[in-house]
């Protein structure tokens, strides 16, 4: 019979991290989903070896090529790992409320607060992991498209500092949108403290911002008013549509598929406003997560 | 000084908007005791236990666990309590061994030996490899007992335990709980039976709408009845003359000549007195002991 040897344990950050890391590895659709980008990488990779522009680029410009492949490769990772940080961080927020272990692990001491950076952090933690992997399997595909045009990695060594950069920003603005998105997982599931609501706004938040995008356009074509390109200067999802232009300052190759926001903030701006919607996502999550009683 | 109480509760209250569910309520749970909280359904039990481990805050009163105050000193304090808050909360896609390892890693890791050794405790040692959406509620309610043990805790606070337990799992958990609380640990136990508890509680609160109904041990509440069953001559007259009595308007007739009598002062030697004081001469008085669940009845039960 083992009985009490009086050494509790104390609930730190770095525990509740590990735990949430523990639960994100036993959580198939997790799992899939990051599998499913792999694959859809894998896709575009070959894909870009059919591509024409590519093949009579790459030997002689390589710039040229890495600018025709860039924003599809780039368009892929940003929102394959913004789904998955999505759908990640929410998921992990929602699912403690929706099966009452929120009060299990509050009730041993976890802080409130400590929970919800914990989620975040292991969040995060997987969209590295998840991001360096895409960078491995990115890198692997160009070069095995390199080589494939020209039998050498030659058009490696000619690429210019300014492919190199756009490289680094691509990986960058990844970086950067998968926190985001992680926010708003994070944010929108621990406002409403249900793992349904808050899978499902996180999914259509970005859709939503986005059209909200084209309606601003729509009414900035109707009456010219300064207001509706101040107001999609401000949205997340358009904003990150360019960040890849922003970082770069000027000349980056951006996806020209996805709404952009009417009026092209400087470098700082943008940057603000994509770290006004984390911080603010953020601050949403932990003074919901804080307040109130735990009646799930 | 004395040691801190393991729970001390000083005029807890508790409002949900308008409506009072715990009102003024003050008791204290020494270290190493078995503690019964009691009460029908929708006492304020559950209120209690959530408000103990912080997930509620109480909206008067002072609440100390383990003595620290709550809910301020939760982050200090609630590590070493083990709470099984209504039905368990678990993982339902997790093994019951990934369901340990996962709440354990929340509080630093535990050695998987530790998961082994909790889940044979708890005699679910031949099925912690299942998952727990394919678990009885029985087995389910034992593995949340096994996560609330994890880490050995000092307070063991147990929301309706015997939930979905067959009476074997009722007798094990019963005696595990003796056996923690010999080595130490103070368990807190509700249930709105009773006999669940009686077995196993030192003393125990008992909890009518939000209010402390009785406080003390199961002894005391069993003997203060002072209601005598009086074996006497002329068992008829005596009857009507007890009858005639201010105090004596309940007695009725017992079995074989005898009557059951409430005595004046709930003493037996003043119902002795006033009867031999009539002329009527008792064989025998013997008190009767209420029977618990009788008296728990009587104490949640009236005016509602
Ligand atoms: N979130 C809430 N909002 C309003 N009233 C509530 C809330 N939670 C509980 N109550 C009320 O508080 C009272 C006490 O509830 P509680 O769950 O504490 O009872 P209990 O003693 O645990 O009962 P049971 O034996 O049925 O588990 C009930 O009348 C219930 O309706
Ligand atoms: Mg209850």
């Amino acid at each position: 019979m083992p009985l009490p040897d009086a050494a509790p344990a104390r609930a730190g950050l770095k525990a509740a991290v590990f735990a949430e890391l523990a639960k994100l590895r036993r959580q198939r659709p997790t799992w899939i989903l990051a599998g499913a980008v792999y694959l859809l990488l894998g896709l575009v990779l070959f894909a870009l070896t059919q591509d024409p522009l590519v093949a009579s680029t790459i030997g002689q410009r390589p710039l040229t090529a890495l600018e025709q492949m860039l924003p599809s490769v780039q368009f892929v990772f940003s929102a394959g790992v913004g789904l998955i940080m999505l759908t990640t961080g929410s998921r992990l927020v929602g699912i403690e409320y929706s099966l009452g272990t929120i009060r299990i692990i509050v009730g041993r001491g976890t802080g409130r607060a400590q929970l919800v950076l914990a989620k975040l952090l292991a969040t995060l933690l997987t969209g590295a992991g998840l991001l360096l992997g895409y960078c491995l399997l990115a890198s692997l595909g160009l070069s095995l498209i390199a080589l494939h045009f020209t039998g050498s990695l030659a058009p490696m060594g000619r690429l210019p500092m300014v492919g190199w950069r756009d490289l680094v920003l691509a990986v960058a603005s990844c970086a950067i949108s998968a926190t985001a998105c992680a926010a708003v997982g994070v944010g929108l599931a621990a406002a409403t403290r249900s793992l349904t609501a808050g899978i499902v706004l996180s999914i259509l938040f970005f859709p939503l911002d986005n059209a909200l995008a084209l309606a601003f356009r729509g009414l900035f074509q109707l009456n010219h008013l300064h207001l509706w390109q101040a107001l999609s200067a401000a949205l997340l999802g358009p904003t990150l549509n360019r960040l890849p232009e922003v970082l770069a300052g000027q000349g980056a190759a951006v996806s020209q598929a996805l709404p952009q926001p009417l009026l092209q903030l400087p470098q700082l701006a943008a940057l603000g406003v994509v770290a006004a919607w984390t911080v603010g996502l953020l601050a949403l999550a932990l003074l919901t997560s804080v307040r109130g009683d735990i009646l799930d | 000084m004395s040691p801190a109480a393991a729970l001390e509760l000083r005029s807890l209250c508790k409002r949900f908007g308008p409506k009072e569910v715990v009102t003024d309520l003050s008791f204290r749970v020494e270290p190493g005791e078995v503690f019964g909280f009691l009460g029908p359904n929708g006492a304020g039990k559950t209120t209690t236990m959530r408000m103990v481990l912080g997930l509620i805050r109480p909206s008067a009163g002072k609440l100390l666990v383990l003595g620290e105050e709550m809910p301020a000193g939760g982050r200090r304090v609630l590590p070493q309590v083990g709470p099984l808050v209504e039905t368990p909360a678990l993982y339902p896609n997790l093994s019951g061994r990934d369901n340990l390892a996962v709440f354990g890693a929340e509080l630093g890791g535990v050695p998987w030996s530790r998961v082994d050794e909790l889940l044979a405790l708890v005699g679910l040692g031949d099925r912690g490899r299942d998952r727990v959406a394919r678990y009885s509620l029985g087995m389910r309610q034992r593995l949340g007992l096994a996560v609330a043990l994890l880490h050995r805790p000092r307070l063991l606070l147990l929301d309706e335990p015997a939930n979905g337990l067959d009476p074997a799992g009722i007798r094990e958990i019963r005696s595990l709980l003796r056996n923690l609380s010999s080595a130490g640990t103070t368990v807190f136990i509700s249930s709105h039976v009773l006999g669940e508890v009686e077995r196993v509680c030192d003393r125990v609160a008992i909890l009518r709408r939000g209010r402390l109904a009785y406080l003390g041990d199961l002894s005391s509440l069993r003997a203060s009845t002072g209601t005598f069953l009086v074996r006497i001559e002329r068992a008829d007259e005596a009857l009507q003359w007890l009858r005639a009595q201010p105090w004596g308007g309940s007695a009725q007739a017992g079995p074989d000549g005898t009557v059951e009598v409430l005595s004046p002062t709930g003493r037996g030697r003043d119902l002795n007195r006033a009867l031999m004081g009539a002329g009527f001469f008792a064989d025998s008085l013997v008190p009767c002991e209420r029977d618990l669940e009788e008296a728990f009845l009587q104490l949640t039960e009236e005016e509602r």
